[in-house]
């Protein structure tokens, strides 16, 4: 019973170390995306599937199913299969909805504009995820130890409790 | 796009592939024979659909049709054709938009360039044209946006159009080509001539006793070799250099810098530095095959440069293509240096207005261009 509090609370501390990991990930990968579309204007497909191989969970699941979808030439928008990679990879990730939307709005302008544009909106969103990054640090410092010994102290109790 | 899918379906299909969903499973239903001679599709935000396939602009009618509902045989039954424009099929914004999508591989910004030319060359060497609204940035168009239009031009290669003329562009030696201009009203198919020849000349026709001559292409516009991120996607010869994209006249001089060509050949001569340019290109004893846009030999006069060349005698040979008999039919051919008609001339003479008298002593003199009529 003890192990089982421990374990829970090691799940949740999880939750909260891996969000801004993950925040990471994805703000290395936009900045890579950024520099495939201004510089070399590689088409979104293939810069999108670079990247992929270049990048960490989630952006890697993200990018590369995205590109995937719009490989297979089907009549797909760039923000269709944005999407649709977005939820395959909503459970397995801790990001919150707001990160999600963040990444929602970059999708739907994603490849339908000038360079500059795109530029921008890549710009946007990677500061946008720098500051839920910064947010969900101190969120992390704050509440990661809570949890972690917190589920072992409640285990405890929970077990002096039924004695 | 892969040399074998090219081969195993038409340059319609290949096309159609490029639509947006909607618009790809309407077109994918159509008679075989119609996507086969599909020259044209133009798609107009908010406008009937237009297909051209030889002198007809035809449209899809609209029917009850539903991709997810029934059976694809069911849409095939009712898809019909008609010559009534306005009762056709309308093309929608997300139509415009998605075909867009696809074309661009979703990455406008990758066609910044295309974008400002107008135009995108498809692999498979198709042409997209564009409008919409035009961006202006110092007074020149940076880019378009709100895209309304888009005309797919299929670019077919017919090998064997040169067949019949390549027998004139030759020396009697075999050793060199004429100096060549092919002169041909819009959609005349002068450019799918032009690539057969370049093809022929490039790869050598023993048959004729030809051999290979070194090709230079400057592509302009994509049309000759359909480039593809700088490759051919036409079968341009074995023998041929093709630079894509480039002003002709810069692309010429380029040529012969660096590639060594016995042959040039460019689309569409009209502007000055082309003529300094090709002027350059005979002094260095290359050989050099355009195009010009005109009906007939009389219309040449009014494109200034074209008629400075010709009356220069530059051009061995001039050609004269027609639609009598289809895209591409050799209506004439005369020779520049010695001026006479090797082939057909009498049909040029009707063209350049000469009534009933003796059309034997037809003569055409560049700038002065009307039958001489015997002295009374």
């Amino acid at each position: 019973m003890i192990g089982a509090g421990q374990f829970i609370g090691l799940g949740f501390a999880g939750q909260f170390r891996r969000r801004p990991e993950e925040l990471r990930a994805l703000q290395s990968a936009l900045l890579l995306l950024e520099t495939e579309i201004t510089y070399t204007a590689t088409p979104l497909p293939a810069a999108l599937s670079g990247v992929a191989q270049r990048s960490l969970f989630p952006a890697r699941e993200i990018f590369s199913f995205a590109a995937g979808r719009m490989q297979e030439r089907k009549g797909v928008t760039a923000s269709e299969a944005w999407n649709e990679a977005m939820v395959q990879i909503k459970e397995r990730s801790a990001l919150r909805e707001t990160d999600w939307l963040i990444l929602q709005q970059l999708g739907a302008a994603l490849g339908a504009s000038s360079a500059v544009e795109q530029e921008k909106h890549l710009r946007l969103a990677r500061e946008q995820l720098r500051q839920e990054e910064e947010l969900a640090e101190k969120e992390r410092a704050r509440c990661e130890p809570i949890y972690r010994y917190g589920g072992l102290l409640s285990g405890l109790l929970l077990a002096v409790l039924l004695l | 796009m892969s040399q074998d899918m090219r081969c195993s379906q038409g340059a319609g299909s290949e096309v159609i592939s490029f639509l947006a969903p909607r618009l790809r499973r309407l077109l994918e239903s159509l008679p075989e024979g119609t996507k086969a001679a599909l020259e044209e599709i133009r798609l107009r935000q908010g406008r009937p659909l237009v297909l051209r396939a030889g002198e007809e602009d035809f449209t899809v009618l609209p029917f009850d049709f539903s991709p997810f509902s029934g059976s694809r045989g069911s849409g095939e039954a009712q898809l019909r054709l008609s010559s009534d424009l306005a009762k056709g099929w309308r093309v929608e914004k997300e139509d415009v938009e998605k075909t867009l999508q696809i074309i661009s591989q979703n990455s406008l910004y990758a066609l910044e360039e295309e974008l400002r030319n107008g135009f995108v060359t498809l692999p498979g060497g198709h042409r997209v044209g564009m409008v919409g609204q035009a961006v202006i940035e110092k007074g020149r168009v940076r880019t378009l946006k709100h895209i309304a239009g888009l005309n797919f031009r299929i670019g077919r290669e017919i090998k064997g159009a040169a067949d019949g003329l390549l027998p004139y562009l030759i020396s009697a030696g075999r050793e060199r080509v004429y100096n060549t201009l092919l002169v041909s009203p819009p959609r005349g198919g002068k450019t799918t001539l032009l690539r057969d020849v370049v093809r022929q000349l490039s790869n050598g026709v023993p048959a004729l006793g030809i051999k290979g001559f070194t090709v230079g292409v400057a592509d302009e516009r994509s049309e000759i070799a359909g480039c593809y991120q700088g490759v051919p996607q036409r079968d341009v010869g074995i023998r041929t250099d093709v630079l894509d994209r480039c002003p002709k006249a810069e692309g010429m001089l380029m040529l012969l810098r660096s590639m060594a060509p016995q042959i040039i050949a460019v689309d569409e001569l009209g502007k000055q530095e082309e003529r300094e340019a090709l002027e350059e290109a005979l002094n260095a004893g290359v050989t050099v095959i355009a195009t010009v846009h005109a009906a007939s030999l009389s219309d040449l006069d009014r494109r200034p440069v074209v008629r400075e060349l010709v009356a220069q005698r530059v051009f061995e040979r001039i050609v004269i293509l027609g639609r009598s008999r289809g895209p591409g039919t050799i209506e004439t051919v005369w020779d520049g240096k010695k001026r006479c008609f090797l082939k057909g001339g009498e049909e040029n003479a009707q063209a350049a207005g000469s009534s009933a008298g003796d059309r034997s002593r037809t003569v055409y003199r560049p700038g002065v261009c009307r039958p001489v009529s015997p002295a009374p």
